[in-house]
């Protein structure tokens, strides 16, 4: 007998009874909530998987209309925040004024929350210390961080006067996911300031949204700055921290084996 | 660029019958961020689980997305689910060995198992073996035409129709017991 001219059968639902059809129409709409969806697609557009955190601004099936209302601010902020990002990048590859308008601001975090991390903070101008020798970056172990799951609000930049620009004029710090988004292109070719850009911003964030996002790259860093040992403590710090983390593969694979 | 995104996720809101015009991984993602849900969670992940497993999934896809024909997407993604499932049910051991309280940041906010109609449903599905209830999830609750479940089951579209009825069967069965 043949199937291949057979049309599909009518759905399951359609001749049972309304309990039935209702237990199987639940199963269909289980979907991730409105604030999963947005916090995966922040979380995958800091790894560099999505384009933008607000790619989930579609939903199918009937969420679509709940999470597009929730969703408006998201992407304002996003679509800003991408817009500034690219500008930045835009002015540093030029070769004079590097990076001018992200890092002439300093980011200054609560004492409590720096005081236990010993990080050599740069002192010098950021594009001095691109075109410095290369010294040994000072680096972060995760277990020294605060916690991400703390209940404690996540400390916001704040925002101060940088000295550099016009009196009165404030200049907003770069945000969590600018540092990781910059941090992530320079991994590509200077492995030593995508060490520096996680640095900074495990020094600005320490209880971010994106502390696993940014442990990756610190660890591909230090796997490529030729530091294996560190590289691979620093692995296990992030498997022991965050043992669901999704980016075990991505660990293994920069450190040469099983974590 | 975000309203072509938006627009090529509609295209593929009710399956991969639309013109098959290249995906992002950002419309991948906007439209199958539920399907990719679903399979993981019948897969066996953990509810507690599901936010990191889907998130590993898109991760997966967006290395593999240039080797990628571009074709079915849902059964691009079954096929990295079940990887991804597969591997997370490997690791359990060391996925389990933490209390909740040290779950990562902000797990309060994952989805729950569920309402108890749910939970419920998960286990009439849970007395089929797993052919046929991959065939009938496939089918009744993603919708897809049967010649796309056995594409993705990665069976004789004849074998495909036969766990069907089976599954239909056993289904009606354990609901008729349980009212």
């Amino acid at each position: 007998m043949s199937f291949d001219n057979l049309t599909d059968p009518p759905r399951f639902a359609d001749g049972e009874s309304e309990a039935t059809r209702a237990l199987l129409r639940v199963t269909r709409d289980d979907a991730p909530s409105a604030l999963v969806m947005e916090r995966m697609a922040k979380r995958l557009a800091a790894a560099g998987a999505l384009s933008s955190p607000g790619a989930a601004v579609h939903r199918p099936r009937s969420e679509a209309r709940v999470l597009g209302t929730k969703l408006g601010a998201v992407l304002a902020v996003a679509g800003s925040l991408l817009v500034g990002w690219h500008a930045s990048e835009l002015v540093s590859s030029g070769d004079g004024g590097r990076a001018v308008a992200l890092e002439a601001a300093e980011v200054v975090t609560p004492a409590t929350t720096t005081a236990s991390i010993a990080i050599a903070t740069p002192t010098g101008a950021p594009a001095a210390l691109e075109h410095a020798e290369p010294v040994a970056v000072a680096t972060v172990p995760i277990g020294d961080l605060p916690s991400a799951s703390s209940a404690a609000p996540r400390p916001r930049p704040i925002r101060i006067a940088a000295e550099d620009t016009r009196a009165g004029a404030n200049v907003e710090a770069p945000s969590e996911l600018e540092l990781l988004q910059r941090a992530r292109v320079a991994l590509r070719s200077d492995p030593r300031r995508a060490l520096e850009l996680a640095t900074e911003q495990a020094r600005a964030y320490p209880s971010g949204e994106f502390v696993q996002e940014r442990e990756v790259i610190a660890v591909e860093a230090l796997a490529r700055l030729g530091r294996p040992d560190e590289a691979r403590e620093r692995a296990r710090a992030v498997v022991a921290q965050f043992p669901r983390t999704p980016y075990v593969d991505r660990l293994e694979l920069a450190v040469g084996r099983p974590l | 660029m975000q309203a072509s995104i938006v627009h090529a996720g509609v295209l593929r809101e009710a399956g991969d019958n639309a013109a098959h015009a290249p995906m992002t991984l950002d419309a991948l993602f906007s439209t199958h961020a539920g399907f990719v849900w679903r399979t993981l969670r019948h897969f066996g992940v953990a509810p507690v689980d599901l936010e990191d497993q889907t998130q590993e999934v898109f991760l997966v896809a967006h290395r593999r997305l240039a080797q990628w024909d571009g074709q079915q997407a849902r059964p691009w993604l079954y096929g990295i689910a079940r990887r991804c499932a597969a591997a997370y049910r490997r690791r359990g051991h060391r996925v389990h060995e933490h209390a909740f309280e040290t779950l990562p940041e902000s797990a309060g906010d994952h989805d729950a198992s569920g309402p108890a109609e749910l939970a419920f449903m998960k286990r009439v599905l849970q007395t089929l073996d797993e052919d046929k209830r991959a065939v009938f999830l496939l089918y009744e609750i993603e919708e897809m035409s049967m010649r796309e479940v056995a594409e993705v089951v990665r069976c004789p579209l004849q074998t495909a129709y036969t766990r069907l009825q089976a599954a239909r069967r056993d289904i009606a069965r354990a609901l008729a017991e349980d009212t």
